[in-house]
């Protein structure tokens, strides 16, 4: 009898300790879940990725006619694999949705979101990116097509960023070489632009030029302008590029001890950043 | 140096050539690839801070006929160079890069050497003959084929060589 008891309490008392972990586990979890969805949301390399690809539209009124004819094979160039540069986005992104979720304790269904990935893998096969790069993709791509399929059954925070984290991080790297080329770009494209009017409006000196100054001087203000709040754009989406790798790097280095003061504050003070980039590139 | 087979036949340069691109060298050949765009986009700079400070030096008077249009090649140059940089950023951007055909460390030298001569190029002229050679390179570096790449370097080697005699402080000497 005594034994049975004792048996029964120490039953009931096992199970309220589990229970009592279960409960933190999911408070715990919540700095996850904002740092999934602030990098989820985090915008900037989506906007510069159609800038880049529409470079010579904004460019074309101002070349010379053999500058213009390699202008126009860069085009070419830059919509070929535009595609691909907004595939590797999506997946990131579809990435920190499920993140999120298997963080937080409602399992909403993102399913419809796997097609978008297919496209994607087919763009992929033709043309552009490195091998490695294609190999993340795929390598993610199926992690979340399972994961999403399954209503993500087994499947834990932990192990979601153990077998997510290397070709998360290859994709994110992608993403800042890629922004980087994107700013590189724009400076040439800034520098044409411009350029022209540094050295033709001393030239214009003649009385009857007076309304053409004016008008190019009103135009180089608006044109500087335009390009002085671009720039900002690239650094922004730079640095929080690199807060989301940082970030996921700190996840899955501490992955068995994600109830830790320490990570949990890293984690909020992560997010805080990328929600004040995301404002910051929203302005 | 072991897989000698597939080095290039220019016999006349005994540099270690880079075996065919695996994955891990493609990353680096696209890096190559931006660092070449980066040292053209430099050279356009010059050529615009060059214009500008012949400009500048007329503070505000009528500038002569010859000197214009004299900018206004060299502004369509520094135009073209632009956009030849932001071909070669395109192709690393989608890692199409094609072989530079040439130590990468060669040709960089070369387009720092230009970069720093067009800004210091006493006369106009000689800077004139000097883009166009750069330009040539820029043209060459695209096309990833050998032959024309060491022509285009021979040929801003040459001028590159011509522009320091005639800036050299001692009397001009004609070029042969």
């Amino acid at each position: 009898m005594d034994l049975r008891r004792c048996v029964t309490c120490f039953v009931l008392a096992a199970s309220l300790l589990l229970a009592g972990c279960a409960s933190t586990n999911q408070v715990s979890l919540a700095e996850v879940r904002q740092f999934a969805d602030a990098s989820a949301r985090l915008g900037g390399y989506g906007e510069l990725s159609r800038r880049f690809r529409d470079t010579y539209e904004r460019e074309q009124p101002y070349l010379s006619p053999a500058a213009d004819r390699i202008a126009k094979e860069n085009d070419a160039r830059r919509r070929a694999v535009y595609d691909d540069f907004v595939s590797i986005q999506k997946t990131v992104v579809l990435y920190m949705q499920t993140l999120s979720v298997l963080a937080g304790d409602t399992r909403y269904d993102l399913s419809d979101r796997i097609d978008d990935l297919g496209s994607g893998l087919k763009a992929n096969a033709e043309s552009g990116l490195q091998q490695r790069q294609i190999a993340a993709y795929t390598g993610l791509a199926r992690l979340l097509t399972r994961v999403i399929a399954s209503g993500y059954q087994n499947r834990s925070v932990e192990t979601m960023v153990r077998d997510g984290d290397a070709d998360v991080q290859i994709l994110l790297e992608a993403m800042i070489t890629l922004t980087r080329l994107y700013a590189k770009t724009n400076d040439n494209e800034k520098k044409t632009v411009l350029g022209i009017f540094d050295v033709e409006i001393p030239f214009s000196t003649k009385t009857s030029d007076r309304m053409l100054v004016t008008l190019a001087k009103v135009h180089y203000l608006s044109k500087s302008t335009e390009y002085k709040l671009v720039d900002k754009r690239y650094d922004l989406a730079l640095q929080g590029l690199t807060k989301v790798a940082l970030g996921h790097q700190k996840l899955r280095e501490n992955i068995n001890n994600l109830h830790g003061d320490e990570i949990r504050k890293m984690l909020a003070a992560y997010a805080r950043d990328l929600t004040s980039l995301r404002d910051a590139l929203s302005d | 140096m072991a897989n000698d087979t597939n080095s290039r036949p220019d016999g006349a340069t005994p540099v270690p050539t880079a075996p065919p691109p695996g994955p891990a060298e493609a990353l680096s050949t696209a890096r190559q690839v931006e660092e070449l765009a980066d040292k053209l986009s430099e050279c356009a700079d010059s050529i615009h801070e060059r214009v500008m400070r012949d400009i500048r030096h007329h503070q505000g008077q009528d500038v002569p006929e010859s000197e214009q249009s004299a900018a206004r090649a060299l502004l369509n140059a520094e135009m073209e160079l632009r956009q030849r940089a932001n071909r070669l950023y395109a192709e690393a951007a989608g890692c199409i890069v094609s072989s530079l055909g040439q130590p990468q460390q060669h040709l960089v030298q070369l387009t720092v050497d230009a970069a720093d001569k067009i800004r210091r190029i006493t006369r106009i002229g000689d800077g004139i003959t000097l883009v166009a050679r750069l330009l040539g390179l820029a043209a060459a570096a695209s096309t990833g084929q050998v032959v024309p790449i060491l022509a285009a370097v021979e040929g801003l080697k040459v001028q590159l060589d011509v522009v320091a005699i005639d800036n050299a402080p001692t009397a001009p000497a004609a070029p042969a």
